[in-house]
């Protein structure tokens, strides 16, 4: 099993221990988001006993390694839902607090992500942004939403290369340069692809 | 050419990106900004930024990026250390954080637990230097400048670290900050 697998996995099941069971699983809830590009999945999390069918896939999606993995990504859903919940002032005189516009679109941003990508760690910024961040050994990305909603991305990777656009559509699909995020965020996932 | 006397934070950003060149924004860097100023910011000083709002820091004690976006759009308040003493800049802010929450509790508000929970002492030239420390820069990052305010030592120990662009330039900035400060976090006890 990959690293980075091993280390999302782990950190999913320290996530879960704290939380109680009946925790509705967001991302269950979206089976067509959750599901994603086929090809994504799911030798990249090294679960090849399943196969790459459409059954298949519904039993990875049931067993518990999966589950954990959703419950991480529940937990940044939860983080961001708390953003809207801040007061005028928050974090000085001309803090804003984020809309639940673009709130909505971080969390659509992350149920877009393909299974293999770890989550991201989310973030909240004095200007009203909902923000999103990996940072690793294979670069640094971070995913912005302002107030208005509009999404924006930046990355680097240790090579030097860097991305940077604005006005996205809070899908992962649609993203340019999709393969040098890949590349930054679950490298293990951009070899597969390769 | 103008020059930046009078100006702080946001107006002092907004004047910073209409300046046609980062040559010009370095020259900033070599003035003083009132007659309270105790003189420009120098290369070898020190400053501290302490961070108030806990969200910024994760668990883990993990420094976040989003404790850099200021550098964008209001400046990033730091104090010089060469102009007050550390704790000085401490009680300063903890005494604004706790009238921040008394506030609070007068307009019936809930505690939202603002308090100084961390500081990161950080040297002016690696902050002017940073594009440096990656390969092929395409321009500086940010800039240092002396942006004194009247009052106690603390106050005219203010500076402001502002990102040398917008948009790209800006989250550029952002990223390489974090870089660089991650390593540095200190965590402040209570008082």
């Amino acid at each position: 099993m990959a690293i980075e697998t091993v280390a999302v996995l782990t950190w999913a099941l320290a996530s879960a221990a704290v939380r109680p069971a009946t925790e509705v699983q967001l991302l269950r809830t979206s089976p067509a988001a959750f599901y994603g590009p086929r090809s994504y999945m799911p030798q990249t999390l090294g679960l090849t006993q399943w196969g790459s069918t459409a059954e298949g896939v519904d039993t990875m999606v049931q067993s518990p390694q999966v589950q954990l993995v959703l419950s991480a990504f529940d937990r940044v859903a939860a983080e961001l839902d708390s953003y809207v919940m801040l007061a005028p002032g928050w974090d000085g005189e001309h803090s804003v607090v984020p809309t639940r516009e673009a709130v909505a679109k971080a969390k659509a941003f992350l149920l877009s992500l393909p299974l293999g990508v770890p989550p991201p760690t989310p973030m909240v910024s004095s200007n009203g942004a909902a923000e999103l961040y990996w940072d690793g050994a294979a670069g640094y990305v971070d995913v912005s939403f302002t107030p208005d909603g509009d999404m924006s991305i930046y990355g680097q990777a240790p090579d030097g290369r860097a991305l940077y656009e604005e006005g996205l559509q809070p899908d992962f699909l649609q993203l340019p340069q999709r393969r040098l995020l890949l590349e930054i965020v679950a490298p293990q996932q951009a070899r597969y692809e390769a | 050419m103008t020059t930046p006397f009078g100006l702080e934070g946001k107006a002092l950003v907004a004047a910073l990106q209409g300046l046609a060149t980062d040559d010009e924004r370095a020259v900033w860097e070599r003035c003083s900004v009132s007659c309270h100023s105790p003189g420009p910011v120098h290369d070898d000083e020190m400053v501290v930024r302490v961070l108030d709002q806990p969200l910024h820091v994760g668990g883990d004690d993990m420094l976040k990026p989003s404790a850099f976006t200021d550098l964008e759009s209001l400046g990033m308040s730091v104090q010089r250390l060469a102009r007050c003493t550390l704790s000085e800049v401490l009680e300063h802010s903890r005494a604004r954080t706790s009238a921040h929450r008394h506030r609070r509790a007068a307009e019936g508000l809930a505690d939202d637990g603002r308090q100084p929970v961390a500081m990161l002492k950080l040297k002016v030239r690696d902050l002017r230097e940073l594009h440096t420390l990656h390969d092929k820069p395409p321009r500086r990052a940010v800039g240092v400048y002396d942006s004194a305010r009247e009052g106690p030592a603390v106050e005219a120990a203010h500076a402001d670290v502002a990102a040398f662009g917008k948009g790209a330039a800006a989250r550029r900035a952002r990223a390489w900050i974090h870089e660089y400060a991650k390593t540095a976090l200190e965590k402040i006890g209570p008082a």
